[in-house]
This record gives structure tokens, sequence and C-alpha cells, in this order.
């Protein structure tokens, strides 16, 4: 079946389809709410939500190309990832005026290993993992990262600055550099 | 976009595609219990609001059948009204029988055709019969629970002033001798009789 017809199907309320869309998805939509919350229980919420979210929704969402679904679904996990962070009390962005070389970063993180770098991700604090989330894999600017966040501009470039440091030292420190 | 921010979401959406173990079909059938009774509220609701539709008009619209059949006079559905609206005041009798009592009807005997109406009037329908009923039920009732509050006379007390009393005082019953004897007269009567006057009173 193919994705439009899948789509048309749980628009239906097919049970079967909709259970299809939850196999298709669910493994990495999982592994995406971990990169933000963190934590495993959360993540599973979040993806139970965001789906539960997309069901009752998908009336409104209409397909245009492959990829559409995936981005349209994938925005609705990433907020309701957000709105999980935001429930925690501890989250909290300040601004730190700092440079940074982005010429420098494509060196560093070229040849560093994926699942490392995975993990590396998980392990910042939630401020600079949720900026650098946003930013690096899911192709918000800074602008978007603001709105999102309820941020200034230059907080959410403060904050993925330092996210990226934090990473670079934690590679350098584990001597995974350079793929080595 | 910075160039390395390419390089690093291949990187993370690489890994992400790669299986990992969790509790998946407990996630699964959270999403079915949440979805599941979304549908079936929605569903609910349209029943409540297609059987909600159907009370209201369907009542009106027999409301109007009823109306429509009694001005355009269809004998088979006269026929049906009033056999379907004479058990009705056949009940308002027995309860008019139970509240007043049998005296209330022979003593308004102007209005005696409202309570045999239920039996005389087979073939018409008066929708306010009841209300008539009940007012006279009413009227009849507070004429016979009329209640006579007995009030005390009181005396005039006053004082009588002078003239008055000097009325009072002169008033003095007058005895007036109203027979009198005949007293013998003259023996003789003059002979001038003509210019006699005879002075008689009959006893």
């Amino acid at each position: 079946m193919s994705e439009e017809e899948l789509v048309r199907q749980c628009k239906k309320g097919d049970a079967k389809s909709q259970r299809q869309l939850f196999d298709m998805f669910s493994d990495r939509f999982f592994r995406l709410a971990l990169r933000y919350v963190k934590n495993a229980h959360e993540a599973e919420d979040v993806v139970m939500t965001t789906f539960v979210k997309i069901f009752d929704n998908l009336k409104k969402f209409s397909y245009r190309d492959k990829g559409s679904l995936e981005a349209w679904m994938r925005k609705i996990l990433v907020n309701e990832a957000l709105m999980t962070l935001r429930r925690r009390h501890n989250f909290y962005l300040t601004e730190t005026l700092d440079a940074e070389n982005p010429e420098h970063d494509k060196e560093f993180f070229q040849d560093a290993d994926a699942a490392y770098l995975y993990q590396l991700i998980l392990e910042l604090p939630d401020g600079y993992r949720t900026v650098f989330n946003l930013f690096a894999v899911e192709g918000y600017d800074h602008r978007e990262i603001a709105d999102l966040l309820g941020i200034t501009e230059s907080t959410s470039r403060s904050q993925l600055f330092k996210a990226k440091q934090l990473l670079k030292r934690k590679i350098n420190r584990e001597g995974l550099h350079y793929g080595t | 976009m910075e160039p390395d921010v390419n390089m690093i979401e291949q990187k993370i959406r690489l890994i992400e595609r790669q299986p990992v173990s969790w509790n998946k079909e407990e996630t699964w059938l959270r999403v079915q219990k949440q979805v599941a009774p979304t549908a079936k509220r929605y569903r609910v609701y349209y029943y409540a609001a297609a059987v909600i539709f159907f009370v209201l008009f369907g009542v009106r619209g027999v409301h109007y059948l009823k109306n429509d059949s009694l001005v355009n006079p269809d004998e088979n559905a006269v026929t049906e009204i009033v056999t379907e609206t004479i058990p009705s005041i056949e009940k308002e009798v027995v309860q008019e029988k139970v509240i007043a009592p049998e005296p209330v009807y022979e003593l308004h005997t102007e209005h005696k055709h409202v309570s045999p109406m239920a039996n005389a009037q087979e073939t018409t329908v008066l929708p306010d019969t009841k209300i008539e009923i009940d007012l006279e039920v009413e009227e009849l009732l507070l004429s016979f629970s009329e209640e006579v509050h007995p009030q005390k006379v009181m005396p005039i007390v006053g004082v009588i002033t002078d003239p008055v009393y000097d009325k009072v005082v002169n008033v003095k019953p007058k005895r007036k001798k109203l027979f009198h004897k005949l007293e013998p007269g003259e023996k003789k009567i003059s002979e001038d009789y003509q210019n006699t006057i005879i002075i008689a009173r009959i006893k």
C-alpha cells in the first residue's frame, strides 16, 4: 500500500492502516522523542500523544509528496516533545555572547561516528540539546526556534554555540575525534 | 544553513532509522484507547443530535399532520383523533369527580354541559375543557368553603345633648280622653229642631 493510500485509509478510520502507519514511523519517532526528552517513559508518552493527534487531525492533512507526511508528523512530535520539556520546571535558556567558527564545526563533526554523536547529544543539558536538535537536526532557523521556545534569537544562537562547544569537548576527551 | 548542519542531520536521521527496543505494543494499545473513545464520542454526539432532531421535528410533524387533518376533514383521520382524545377527557372527568363533591354539579345547572361533555361530545374535541372545569370547581369550592366570621355588635355610647334631653323630658304621655260619656241631653227637644245640633258620639 502506498503512503498516499495509507493516509486515505487512515482518514476513513481503518484500524489496520493506522497500525501500519504506526509501525512505519513509531521507531524513528521514539528515537526522535528520546533525543529531546532523554527519558524513555517520557519519550513513549510523547510518541503516544503524537499518534493520537496524528489520527485525530489527519483529515486536515493534504498529501503532496512522499516526504510531506513524515515532515508533518515530525512537526507534531517535536511540538509535543517541547511541551513535555516545558512541563519540566527546570527548562531555562540563558543567553551568553560568544563567537563561533562554522568551518571548524564542519571539520569537527564530519568524521564523528553517528551513534556516538547521537549518544553525546543525549548527554547535553536540556537547553543546549533542544536548540541543537531543532537547529542541527530538524532544520529550524533561529527565528523559528525563538518563536517555538519563547526566547530571543540571540539566546538561540548562544545555546547552539554552547551545545557545539560541549560536544567538541566531549569528543576530544573521549578521543573519538576524526573517527579514532 | 550552516555547512555542518546537513551532515549532522543526515547522521542523526540515519541512526533514527535503525530499529530500537521500546514498549511499542504498549504504546500502540494506549494510542488505540485514546483514539477509539474519540471516535465513539463523536459517534455518540452524532446519534444524540439525530435523536434530538427527530424528537423535535417528529413531534412537530405529527402536530402539523393533526392540524392538517382537522382543517381538511378526512373521516378516517378525524375518527382516529377522536378515539385518541376521548380517553383523556374521561380521565379528566374522573379527576373532577374526585376533587369536587357531587352537589357542586347540581347547584350549577347553567354549566351542566361541561360535565356530561365527555359522554355526549364524541365528535368534537375542546382543548380547553380541563381549564374550564378547573375554574368552576375552584369557584364552587370557594362558595362552599366560605366561613362566617361573627362579629359582636358593640353598643353606641354617646352623650345626649340638652335640646334633645329637653325634648325627651318634655314628652309626657298625654292621655287623651277619647271616650266621653254622653250626657243625657235635654229631655225636651226644642221644637226648632232644624237649628238643633245633635252631638253624639258613637262608641
